[in-house]
């Protein structure tokens, strides 16, 4: 049946909240137990708690929600979730996001390459060579799979 | 009956015959997209030619309605 795909999805949410609260107690400890020393080091800690927090919470209300909302209702956000048409909405819009990102990727790395900014320029041309990578390793898998 | 129906044309050479099967069995959008179990829109679209339904689609619509996929879809080759 279609609504125990919901049921399965709670586990995902469970473990979303897990990872979050984990999250968000290192930021929170690690900055009372003072573990930044400078200031950077002191917003990675609150980027933590913030990652943490909104994890904890949207699993937790995502997990009321499932619970108190109706199965026909579920049913229905799962038909629509499972939709080809909706599927091939989000793979076509998948796409142009990858382009565009890979687009901004490189002209940053030529902004940052003309400032001067050799790390962030690194950094830039890395990430244009992790989707690259990313993109050989999918096709290669999903070519064996199909 | 169904070769006097009117066919949508879908893309370049794919028809159907979709809304006219639906309209005969007196179904609304949304009865047949909770038959199918898929969204109302994909009907829509399916309907007005602007989306070409997977085979496994295709088959459940030609069997939900006892026909074959031929008699729903309609591939023309160009000429």
């Amino acid at each position: 049946m279609m609504y125990c795909k919901s049921k399965k999805s709670n586990r995902y949410l469970i473990g979303l909240v897990i990872v979050g609260a984990i999250s968000l107690v290192f930021g929170i400890i690690g900055h009372k137990v003072s573990l930044a020393s400078t200031g950077n080091e002191d917003m990675l800690l609150g980027m933590f708690s913030g990652l943490g927090a909104t994890f904890v919470a949207t699993g937790t209300i995502r997990l009321f929600r499932n619970k108190f909302t109706s199965k026909e209702k579920l049913k229905q956000e799962e038909i629509d979730l499972k939709d080809e048409r909706n599927v091939q909405i989000l793979r076509a819009a998948y796409t142009i996001t990858n382009v565009a990102s890979s687009i901004l990727f490189a002209l940053l790395a030529f902004v940052f390459v003309w400032l001067n900014y050799r790390t962030p320029a690194f950094i830039a041309i890395g990430a244009l060579w992790i989707q690259v990578i990313v993109f050989f390793i999918s096709y290669c898998y999903f070519s064996k799979k199909m | 009956m169904l070769s006097k129906l009117s066919v949508k044309q879908r893309g370049n050479d794919v028809k159907n015959k979709l809304e006219e099967i639906r309209k005969q069995h007196g179904m609304k959008q949304e009865d047949l997209a909770a038959a199918l179990e898929v969204s109302r829109q994909t009907i829509g679209s399916l309907e007005n030619g602007r989306y070409n339904p997977s085979i496994l689609l295709a088959f459940k619509i030609a069997k939900y309605f006892n026909l074959s996929i031929e008699d729903v879809f309609i591939y023309e080759e160009e000429t």
